[in-house]
């Protein structure tokens, strides 16, 4: 089955700059087709992993394979990149840049015009880059990531900077792309935009992966649960136990799993005599699940 | 490789770096015509005195102070280039070994130096023809002190190639290059220890003072083939920040 072929294979993965543990230990995996979201705050070592994987710097341990293969000259051509701010020489045009970009790629010529339509670039081509605007800047990266048609995308903080309109369309864009074949890495610090392009997440934090899966096992790390405010929690504990209903100690009073029994729970507890003053159904958006893994040091 | 060069070149459009390895020996001329103007007992200097006085005002000048110093400017702006922006991150990840990518820097600096030396050549003739007007050309003298000072010069190119790409500040460059000027022009008054100092061996590859030419451009090649081995390895390996 294609949908298992492996794109990219992180293993204990680790880079030390000097005494600061960038990454620590991480293993990920990207498979052929899906469109991986790379999760994490400021700082949680996205950038670094992910130039790792495109050979900018390299692991102080561990191994990365692309497309079942080490990291060399040969496997970079099937990828396209985009790492943190978009970069371009300013005294060339949007052309000459793709076209210095071409000629090292090898790509053929009538690529560049292509790229320029897909980014929506085709009439600012021709002025100097030193004049475009951040998010034209960005468009450009992204088409000279375009340029040979990769296999697989790895873009590292695409949005950031950009204005609502042009967050859209770069979505749109990269929505656009498994379809087209490509698989796509894409790393954020912001869970929203992740949720609306991502199937695969991996989320990481003080250089450590907290998550890898799809978005709905994400979701179902986190039953919803019921939060019972009570007088006497470990009592209450107790009587919910008779009665095979599992809970735990929470702020509020106390915690259970089981949202099916909360009837029943509250009406043992009344019955033992406690005060229940609130039972509330507690649900964990993925915003709530991504703050509590991302939490800490 | 040849595409790598050729994608190199590309980049160099609306620089200062072709307007500066020509517009130099150019300058340089213009004001030994300067020179010669103002000075009355350089103008009235018998006719077959005026080329070797013309050249040799000139060609010391260019050896010890624009060669060097114009060469560390050139591998300053070459590497300047994927500085700024950190353009790098975007140049490493196009499928393209580092090592051709570092040559493919090496040989555009050498080629600008090769148009600046073959731009002092034709300047020269120009310029120093309307000084003697046009009598006796000294051809061989006209052409010998450019390429051989160029092959006197890869060492040094080699080393300020490397020291741009590990060194942003253009400062840096600038400074060495100063610094290796100023050594190469007092190392080269000394008939041994020239040889320990590359900066003095695009001035030795001329003949200028004592030292034997065919040495020194041998020790500028092999110094040239050294660095190049160790810089290539050293970009190799490293951390693209
Ligand atoms: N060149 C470097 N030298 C020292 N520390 C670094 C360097 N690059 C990154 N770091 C540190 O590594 C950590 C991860 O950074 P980074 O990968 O840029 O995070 P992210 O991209 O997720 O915001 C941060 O603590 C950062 O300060
Ligand atoms: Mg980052």
């Amino acid at each position: 089955m294609q949908g298992t072929e492996n794109a990219i294979q992180l293993e204990q993965l680790e880079k030390n700059f000097g005494q600061v543990k960038a990454v620590k230990n991480i293993n990920l995996s990207v498979q052929r087709g899906q469109v991986y979201g790379f999760l994490g705050p400021n700082g949680a070592g996205k950038t670094t992993t992910i130039r790792m994987m495109l050979g900018l710097i390299y692991p102080s341990h561990g191994s990365i394979r692309v497309f079942n293969e080490p990291l060399s000259s040969q496997t970079l051509k099937r990828i396209g990149s985009l790492v943190e701010t978009p970069s371009a020489y300013a005294h060339l045009t949007g052309r000459e840049n793709l076209e210095v970009a071409r000629v090292l790629r090898n790509t053929p010529k009538h690529r560049v015009q292509t790229v320029l339509e897909i980014v929506g670039l085709a009439d600012a081509a021709n002025r100097v880059v030193r004049n475009y605007s951040l998010g034209m800047k960005g468009r450009l990266s992204l088409a000279a990531a375009l340029l040979h048609e990769p296999e697989l995308l790895v873009l590292d903080e695409p949005t950031n900077g950009l204005d609502p309109q042009g967050i859209r369309e770069i979505r749109d864009l990269i929505r656009s792309f498994p379809t087209q074949g490509m698989t796509v890495l894409v790393s954020s610090h912001l869970l929203a935009e992740i949720e609306q392009i991502a199937t695969h997440v991996g989320i990481i934090h003080a250089g450590k992966m907290r998550f890898e899966g799809s978005l709905e096992a994400l979701q179902n790390q986190h039953q919803p649960s019921v939060i019972i405010g009570v007088n006497n929690p470990e009592k209450a504990i107790s009587i919910l136990e008779q009665n095979n209903i599992k809970a735990t100690i929470h702020p509020a009073g106390i915690e259970m799993l089981e949202v099916s029994a909360a009837a029943q729970a509250n009406r043992a507890l009344i019955y033992a005599g406690l005060d229940v003053h609130q039972v509330h159904t507690q649900n964990f958006s993925l915003e709530d699940l991504f703050l509590e893994m991302t939490k800490g040091a | 490789m040849l595409w790598v060069y050729y994608a190199e070149i590309l980049k160099y459009k609306r620089t200062s770096a072709l307007f500066l390895a020509i517009g130099i020996p150019f300058a340089i001329n213009l004001l030994f015509l300067l020179v010669f103007a103002l000075s009355k007992e350089l103008r009235e200097s018998p006719a077959d005195q005026l080329w070797t006085n013309y050249l040799s005002g000139l060609h010391s000048s260019w050896l010890q102070l624009f060669l060097p110093i114009g060469l560390g400017i050139l591998a300053a702006l070459a590497l300047g280039l994927e500085h700024q922006d950190n353009q790098w991150k975007q140049l490493l990840t196009l499928g393209v070994a580092r090592v051709p990518i570092f040559l493919a820097k090496w040989l555009a600096v050498l080629s600008l130096i090769f148009l600046g030396a073959i731009a002092l050549a034709l300047s020269s003739l120009l310029i120093g023809g309307i000084v003697t007007g046009f009598q006796k050309i000294p051809w061989l003298d006209i052409f010998k002190a450019p390429l051989l000072s160029f092959l006197g010069s890869l060492g040094i190119v080699s080393i300020q190639v490397w020291l741009a790409t590990r060194f942003k500040a253009f400062g840096v460059s600038i400074g060495v290059a100063l610094f290796g000027a100023i050594l190469g022009g007092i190392a080269i008054q000394s008939a041994t220890y020239w040889k320990f100092v590359p900066w003095a061996y695009p001035a030795g590859a001329f003949g200028l003072a004592n030292p034997n030419n065919t040495l020194a451009i041998g020790l500028s090649l092999a110094v040239t083939l050294v660095v190049v081995v160790l810089a290539a390895r050293d970009f190799q390996t490293r951390d693209m920040l």
